[in-house]
């Protein structure tokens, strides 16, 4: 089953509170399934201090000269290590890629869960209130967040196994779905939900626009290939450091619901995750359409 | 004139009131405040009484209804008024999927 959560804040007055939104909705989801979590929060300045490289690395097993040549690469670039629970956080002075080189360099077949600017990801085994209470999630800050709490149907209850998963710099992709609907493994692999260059006429949808944040588009993709290439069911939602967006399936049997306020935009599987938003009993709610794009961007 | 009774679900456990709407000889009328998306609220109603729910609720509202005139002044999730047998529910906004899904009574049934 799984649900999935995103937020994305319009008003800065909102950014300090974006972790304690965030917690509250995915931690609202957890009866979907409680396996593992994980979340994608894009600004907050102490994880991920602006101007800095960021990766988010799971299963970091390194012998000693691993944990050497990652020292090495780290005392030239001002890097800093955190952990938090299962993941591994390097910020550096340098660009993202250049730091996950380095990193893979370092860690052979360490697992990447996202990189980019102001991008971190977190995920672990366990419940979501366990999880977010010691990443201190609450206290995190930022524009923009997704997350996901999983009920494994068809692999192994890792760390790895949760979502987000990364597939582009400063990406993270959410999906509730069922088999056989995965996310792509390939680091490579863009969603076509991106591609601007799939879109049809944009349509009227129920909302509201502000400075700052505007509606990217909504849009009917002329042909199936904008869907992710999968036959199975799923509700998908993509962020990178700028936008997101919400897509379904033809059948659209994955719950979805998207409300928008003059302050954020947020989704979840199901609207008692979006109850205890600011200003929500003024929202603009609804169901996205299915095989509709609904997109935003700052 | 029929008194109102109302719940509110910020404070009270669905169950409760749930329960409560279950009351024998059951008479009123019921106002259901902060849903929140909460699922199954007032399901297997089986009286002659009005019952609106201020708010959005999640799935499988007012199902099993019999008899009740349930009104969700919010939109529903999936399932809502399944397995109707009687009565009305009227929802004001959205109303998701399955909306009225009934199994058909069939001989084999009686």
């Amino acid at each position: 089953m799984c649900g999935i959560v995103g937020l994305h804040l319009r008003t800065p007055e909102l950014y300090p509170r974006l972790g304690e939104l965030l917690a509250g909705m995915l931690c609202e989801m957890s009866n979907r399934g409680s396996d593992s979590a994980g979340v994608a929060l894009y600004g907050d300045p102490t994880w991920t201090p602006p101007g800095r490289g960021c990766v988010s690395l799971l299963e970091v097993d390194g012998d000693d000269e691993s944990n050497q040549r990652c020292s090495r690469f780290r005392a030239g670039r001002q890097g800093i290590a955190t952990t938090l629970g299962a993941t591994r956080l390097l910020t550096a002075d340098a660009d993202s890629e250049t730091l996950l080189t380095a990193a893979r360099a370092a860690y052979p077949g360490v697992l990447v869960a996202g990189f980019g600017a102001d991008l971190a990801v977190l995920k672990g085994v366990g419940d979501p209130a366990t999880l977010t209470r010691s990443w201190g999630l609450d206290t995190a800050q930022g524009w923009q967040g997704v997350g996901h709490t999983r009920m494994a149907t068809e692999s192994a209850v890792t760390p790895s196994g949760a979502h987000p998963y990364a597939v582009d710099p400063n990406s993270a992709w959410c999906t509730t779905a069922r088999s056989p609907t995965t996310p792509p493994s390939d680091a490579n692999y863009k969603p076509p939900v991106c591609d601007s260059t799939a879109r049809t006429t944009p349509r009227s949808v129920p909302g509201s626009s502000r400075a700052g944040w505007q509606r990217a588009a909504t849009w009917r993709p002329r042909s199936r290939n904008c869907a992710p290439p999968s036959d199975g069911f799923y509700t998908l939602l993509v962020s990178n450091r700028d936008s997101f967006a919400v897509v379904r399936d033809a059948i659209a049997c994955k719950p979805a619901v998207i409300a928008e306020t003059d302050d954020w935009v947020a989704m979840g599987s199901e609207y008692r995750a979006l109850s205890g938003l600011p200003g929500v009993e003024k929202a603009a709610i609804w169901e996205p359409e299915p095989e509709v794009v609904y997109a935003w961007t700052r | 004139m029929d008194t109102v009774t109302r719940f509110d679900l910020a404070k009270v456990p669905l169950r409760e009131v749930n329960t409560a709407l279950h009351a024998p000889h059951l008479t009123g009328e019921f106002v259901i405040e902060n849903p929140a998306g909460t699922h199954n609220v007032a399901v297997g109603m089986n009286a002659d009484v009005k019952v609106t729910v201020d708010g959005h609720v999640g799935y499988y509202a007012a199902g099993m209804n019999q008899r009740a005139s349930i009104t969700i002044d919010g939109n529903a999730g999936t399932g809502v008024a399944e397995n109707m047998m009687s009565g009305t529910v009227w929802v004001k906004g959205n109303a998701s999927q399955s909306a009225g899904a009934h199994r058909p009574r069939r001989a084999a049934d009686d």
